[in-house]
């Protein structure tokens, strides 16, 4: 097969065209963070599946889109043609992946932080090989809204989870011992006194307390974010570990980048982030990278 | 509070998320503003749930009281 004049073959280098196994089919990866996408947009992705693929669209487990069976002769045109409408193409190999994140206190009643829009400002600062990131092995990120966890945090390379440390005004309790039921940890018991005891050793800042009692009583001291480091799925999974506990959202990004140097620093090529955290120790990473 | 006051009540007991708020949400839709409906709710999720969201509505939880057999008698006032 000859190459088309019009293909950009450092476009292609930048990643998501992932080849197929029938000859000269390729499946095209979007770039959609945190699995946010315009009903526009999602017409686009049908038109030009119909118009260049066979039609058929791949859900990945990433919250992305992946448009199958696209010949390689049409994958300059089908690019320029998401382009124009907005659309960009995703990544893979050895890149900052798009980030994925659940939608987050502007739409889920769970939500303590705004996960989705922190992860589009994650997607937008890092993806693919911006900052000139040259990385040993591919990178995910995943920012869950609270303690549920439901974007799975811990199972990517870098992890954010909301978290809010509740605080008790004595003078609005009126010791009606729902926090107490309400608190899956048994982190809360009624004193002697009719008020709440709350013991932090128990606690993980899930904030159900906050949320359930009828006198707001329990109230925010603060919000911020659990980072966890060096979590992978694939052949040798590993949740990722606790890296800092109430990370300012303002600093979210700082941490990031802190990370990706040290990861660009001492991990070895083909090497993910967990395996260069277990070879050089949790406690000399947090000492290099917090 | 006394059982006079209250003008209207709920037996949740056994009825799961969010069915329980939902039938919550309509009864105090009927209901006028300013009067108090008790509801009984079993410990767990109903109850981390269902004053949360009622809470959220705007309505007032003016008493919550723990009964044998593990559930919650909760007042509340409609706004």
């Amino acid at each position: 097969m000859t190459l088309p004049k019009t293909i950009d073959l450092s476009a292609m280098k930048s990643g998501g065209l992932i080849k197929q196994k029938e000859k000269d089919f390729f499946a095209i990866r979007l770039r959609t963070p945190v699995g946010k996408i315009s009903a526009d947009h999602l017409n686009k992705i049908a038109e030009v599946s119909k118009k260049y693929g066979n039609g058929k669209l791949h859900l990945t487990v990433r919250q992305g889109i992946e448009i199958q069976g696209v010949t390689f002769d049409m994958i300059q045109t089908v690019r320029d043609e998401l382009e124009e409408a907005g659309l960009r193409i995703g990544a893979c190999g050895p890149r900052f992946r798009v980030a994925t994140a659940c939608p987050g206190a502007g739409i889920c009643p769970n939500g303590l932080v705004d996960s989705a829009g922190l992860g589009l400002e994650v997607d937008e600062t890092f993806f693919g090989r911006a900052e000139g990131l040259d990385l040993p092995h591919k990178f995910k990120v995943a920012i869950a809204g609270c303690t549920s966890c439901c974007p799975k945090p811990q199972e990517n390379d870098f992890g954010y989870q909301g978290q809010i440390e509740p605080e008790l005004i004595e003078a609005d309790c009126d010791s009606c011992g729902v926090c107490e039921v309400t608190c899956k940890e048994g982190a809360i018991v009624m004193g002697e006194n009719g008020l709440p005891i709350r013991d932090e050793s128990k606690c993980i800042y899930c904030g159900d307390c906050i949320k359930s009692c009828p006198t707001d009583a329990w109230v925010s001291k603060r919000v911020g974010l659990a980072a966890f480091i060096g979590g992978r799925f694939g052949r040798h999974p590993e949740l990722g570990k606790k890296l800092a506990d109430f990370v300012p959202p303002e600093k979210a990004l700082d941490l990031i980048r802190s990370v990706l140097e040290f990861y660009k620093k001492e991990g070895k090529t083909g090497e993910r982030l967990g395996v260069t955290v277990n070879r050089i120790g949790l406690d000399e990473v947090k000492r290099r990278v917090l | 509070m006394s059982e006079n006051e209250i003008d209207d009540n709920l037996d949740l007991r056994g009825v799961l998320c969010p069915i329980n708020f939902v039938k919550t949400k309509l009864k105090l839709e009927e209901m006028q503003t300013g009067s108090i409906l008790e509801v009984l709710l079993d410990k767990g999720d109903p109850m981390a749930n269902v004053p949360r969201s009622v809470k959220e509505e705007g309505h007032k939880i003016i008493k919550v009281k723990k009964e044998d057999g593990d559930f919650f008698r909760v007042m509340i006032r409609k706004s």
